[in-house]
């Protein structure tokens, strides 16, 4: 495993700026706990300054630090992504490996449902929902309810690729000689999924964190928190555009610009990594 | 004859996912703590005035028996499909008592024109783009395009359409920056007005173009790029068939199949990020609606506005899956 | 006369992945020369090495494959062309389906799929010739497909309506319909029945009578060689072993290797245990030193792993890399 990332990255350079960059991230999002003020209330400090040594990003109409807001409300998003991700791969692996091993009615109910997720839009559901709950989406009740319909893509994907090692050479002998399912999965096949999760994984977290902007800066959730969407809400509703106030509109529009970039690139590039053309090559040297 | 084993399971899925969705959108609200009439009540109490409690009682029943609230929940269920099948999307609250349905219809055409325009146009360009890629890997324009729509493509709608909008009518106002049509022009097939739209149209259109071409042209480009890989492919350059013919005929043709199947499942998706792109810059379609009912809590036209989702884009996989077997003579004939 | 020259020729798939670079050296040094108007086979195992080698003969050249060095000519009536340094594009193309045609492996799936057959046809005579009255074409075509037994009916048909065995036929037809003057066939009969087979090789044998054409044949399968070939050369880990008229291979082969082939083969009223080569091919990646058979040779010795013998005389027209052999003399 060290090995393989150590490859990535010193070759690929998507993978090097992508991982900087998320760990870059990480931190602020670790440092943000230490932050000064406490970012659920007004006025803490003057309003409507501009950069400055001792406010290094400016602040708001609303009398917040922006420097230390952009952090929290990083590390917010980050924790909401994770959840959703977390709640919507859990669902995507168990359903997934489920379907694509029990196969037959099972295979087809599952994946009928599936299906439909996929096709109906998501976006007036979850507006939907939000607005019926509005006052009460906390971080994690909303990161839940993304989770809960973030699903079915990968779920899919899943499946199809443990249908596909289902057929391999190497399942088929496991099997003849008498391995135990779960000891096949695990061992055989776990290795080739592994990868293809945290690829997939990264992917949603990318969905999440868009589908929170975007249901926060309809006003869909809890306001008070800062999140990347909530700032541009608040931002706009100040009418920071206007009043030309770009310290406070572009901070986090570029900061989800470029955590959402640099989770692209990790996940391109380990989706290459995992494209099985470039992969037999290397099994073979192996 | 053929037509039944591909038609018919395709028109089952559809009934279903029609099902599933609509007893979806049923069930949500109805799973969820907040009970609308309540919340309905409160914010008109919470203006201040003095209400005869009987009225209010009244006024409860009435709002249950519009929302379909009214009785068990089975008898909800019998009265909302009821209710869908003669087209009734109950009233709107904000516009009593305009029913939902009618003003969907008036949104409907600008989100259609957008969403038509900027699929066809992104679509197109990004098929055509991707199988010049797979065509002539070695181009640097080709590349440069690559990573260009590679960095593009997994920004969400509102952070690009909320960047267009301050850079192209902020910035630099070159283009309005909200609405369909400017105030007051005159409506009609005269060239102002037609010029009026366009640039009222252009922004919303870009930024969905600009994200949906990436998508298009790195799945154009993987899938032809197996499609190079096909024995007929290298058997037809084996018999020193022009270049030209080989692309189309037999690259871009046989890889166009697995694009539009593509094009069948993003539908959900794009249509959704319609509806951002139009709330960011009020153009006026189903996305402002949508937004104006969250604005004023009205319910009842979120919940006509979802349904109506549903089964816009259901049906619009529909009508692609039904042309499939147009292009894939495999699926013509047994 | 010799209509193909084949110099030294190595071709290897190279590919760079995270700085890692991987060479498969799947042709290594091969020479050998084709004669007109004969039937000539190239056998070996799988991975041998024996489809690059007929890619990179055709001038099939796509990467990841690459020729390093070699030279590879033909020798036509009226012009003597040198396939490796021709252009792509404008030169390799008149060349191909006109003087040399190619029939690819896994022949199911040649067809363009979305065309339906007289599309197909109508693509590679159109790419060559001009002819601009419809008729004139058909006619030309029709006597064709009635020479090889086919049909006219299909050619309406898309390439799923029709059977294995038809569309291997129909492939037959579309590479000989230019009556070109060499053609390079990798595995025509795999994946098909044994009946089929029999009449595609029926069919092969009729084509070759009467457009008189030289063909070059790459399969696994030595049956069809013995039935089809009059030259056969034996392809071992990118190196060619053993080359000799077909009936002197049969019945006095010389390195071990293609003794351990013949003997894998069954016999009619045979009912002893066949024998099979121990071992598997070596990768391509990691040749072995010296020879390359030398792990699964029975007879090796300590010279074979460290020397790589080359092809010698052993016979008429019969060539052996072999330490044996040079021992004998």
């Amino acid at each position: 495993m060290l090995r393989v990332f150590k490859r990535l990255f010193s070759y690929d350079k998507r993978f090097m700026f992508g991982f900087s960059i998320l760990t870059l991230f990480i931190m602020i999002a670790l440092i943000s706990m230490f932050s000064p003020y406490n970012m659920k209330a007004w006025n803490t400090v003057p309003r409507d300054m501009t950069w400055s040594w001792k406010y290094p990003l400016g602040t708001n109409s609303m009398g917040q630090d922006l420097f230390w807001q952009a952090m929290v409300a990083i590390k917010n998003s980050l924790l909401l992504g994770l959840i959703a991700a977390l709640i919507s791969r859990i669902i995507a692996i168990i359903l997934g490996l489920l379907a694509g091993y029990k196969g037959g009615l099972f295979d087809r109910i599952v994946m009928t449902i599936n299906d439909s997720f996929i096709i109906i839009p998501l976006f007036p559901v979850l507006i939907l929902i939000a607005s019926i709950l509005r006052t009460s989406l906390s971080i994690a009740v909303l990161g839940i309810i993304i989770g809960l319909f973030g699903w079915a893509w990968d779920a899919r994907l899943f499946r199809s690729q443990i249908l596909s090692l289902k057929e391999r050479e190497f399942t088929k002998t496991a099997v003849l000689s008498g391995m135990k399912t779960y000891k096949i999965i695990t061992s055989e096949h776990l290795p080739y999924i592994i990868p293809l999760i945290m690829a997939a994984t990264i992917n949603n977290v990318i969905w999440v964190i868009g589908m929170e902007v975007t249901l926060s800066m309809l006003g869909l959730s809890n306001l008070n928190t800062p999140t990347m969407g909530t700032m541009i809400y608040w931002a706009l509703q100040y009418q920071a555009i206007f009043l030309e106030k770009w310290n406070w509109i572009l901070t986090p529009i570029i900061s989800c610009i470029v955590l959402i970039l640099a989770l692209y690139m990790l996940s391109t590039s380990i989706s290459e990594y995992l494209d099985p053309r470039t992969r037999l090559q290397m099994i073979k040297e192996e | 004859m053929v037509f039944k084993k591909y038609f018919i399971p395709r028109f089952i899925q559809y009934l279903t996912v029609l099902f599933i969705g609509i007893t979806l959108v049923f069930i949500i609200p109805r799973l969820l703590p907040s009970d609308p009439v309540e919340h309905q009540l409160n914010r008109m109490t919470a203006q201040g005035q003095y209400l005869d409690p009987a009225a209010v009682e009244e006024m409860r029943e009435t709002l249950q028996e519009l929302y379909g609230l009214k009785g068990g929940l089975f008898q909800q269920y019998i009265t909302y499909w009821k209710r869908l099948f003669t087209g009734n999307l109950g009233p709107s609250f904000t516009q009593f008592p305009t029913p939902v349905i009618e003003l969907i219809k008036i949104s409907l055409p600008w989100t259609l024109g957008l969403l038509l325009v900027s699929l066809m146009l992104s679509w197109l360009i990004g098929t055509i783009l991707g199988g010049i890629k797979v065509s002539f890997p070695n181009s640097i324009l080709t590349k440069l395009i690559e990573v260009l729509a590679m960095g593009i493509r997994p920004i969400p709608y509102y952070i690009m359409a909320l960047v267009l909008l301050i850079i192209f009518a902020f910035i630099f106002p070159v283009f309005p920056m909200a609405g369909g049509y400017s105030m007051g022009a005159k409506i009609g097939f005269n060239l102002n007005f037609i010029l009026d739209l366009f640039r009222h149209a252009f922004l919303p259109i870009l930024s969905m173009v600009v994200l949906e071409i990436g998508g298009w042209f790195l799945q154009m480009r993987n899938v032809a790029s197996n499609v190079v890989e096909e024995d007929y492919v290298v058997y037809a350059e084996a018999s020193g068939l022009p270049k030209l013919k080989i692309i189309f005929r037999y690259i871009m043709r046989n890889a166009i199949i697995p694009q539009i199947t593509g094009l069948a499942l993003n539908i959900g998706f794009i249509f959704g990020g319609a509806l951002i792109t139009e709330i960011v810059f009020s153009y006026p379609g189903i996305g402002t609606l949508l937004y104006s009912a969250i604005l004023a809590g009205d319910y009842n036209l979120i919940l006509g506005i979802n349904i109506f989702s549903i089964v816009g884009v259901s049906t619009a996989m529909l009508i692609i899956d039904l042309i499939y077997p147009l292009l894939d003579p495999r699926v013509r004939y047994q | 006369m010799s209509i193909i020259d084949v110099k030294e020729l190595k071709a290897y798939y190279s590919t760079e992945k995270y700085g890692r670079i991987y060479r498969v050296r799947a042709v290594d040094g091969v020479s050998f020369q084709v004669h007109k108007n004969e039937i000539f086979g190239i056998a070996g195992e799988s991975g041998c090495g024996k489809s690059t080698l007929l890619k990179a003969v055709s001038g099939l050249i796509k990467p990841p494959l690459e020729i390093m060095e070699g030279e590879v000519v033909y020798n036509f009536d009226d012009i003597r062309l040198d396939i490796l340094s021709l252009k792509e594009d404008k030169q390799r193309r008149k060349v191909r389906g006109v003087r040399i045609s190619h029939v690819p492996q896994g022949s199911m799936s040649v067809l363009n799929p979305v065309r339906r057959i007289k599309k197909s046809f109508h693509d590679i005579v159109d790419a060559h010739l001009k002819i601009e009255d419809r008729t004139l074409f058909d006619d030309m075509v029709k006597k064709h497909l009635d020479a090889l037994g086919l049909d006219w009916s299909v050619m309406h048909a898309f390439p799923h309506q029709l059977s294995g065995g038809m569309r291997q036929r129909i492939t037959i037809a579309l590479a000989t319909i230019l009556k070109p003057d060499i053609i390079f066939a990798d595995e025509p009969t795999t994946a098909l029945d044994v009946v089929v087979q029999r009449g595609v090789v029926q069919l092969i044998k009729k084509i070759k009578k009467e457009q008189q054409n030289t063909l070059i044949m790459v399969t696994h399968d030595l049956a069809i060689h013995a039935n089809l070939c009059d030259r056969l050369a034996i392809m071992y880990a990118g190196k060619i072993v053993e080359e000799a008229d077909v009936d002197i291979m049969f019945n006095q082969p010389k390195h071990p290797y293609t003794l351990m082939l013949l003997k894998s083969l069954p016999k009619l009223g045979d009912k002893s245990n066949r024998v099979s080569a121990p071992g598997a091919p070596p990768s391509l990646i990691h040749v072995p030193s010296g020879c390359r058979f030398h792990p699964r040779c029975p007879e090796a010795m300590e010279r074979c792993r460290k020397e790589n013998p080359e092809l010698i005389e052993a016979g008429k027209g019969h060539r052996v890399a072999c330490f044996l052999e040079e021992g004998s003399k």
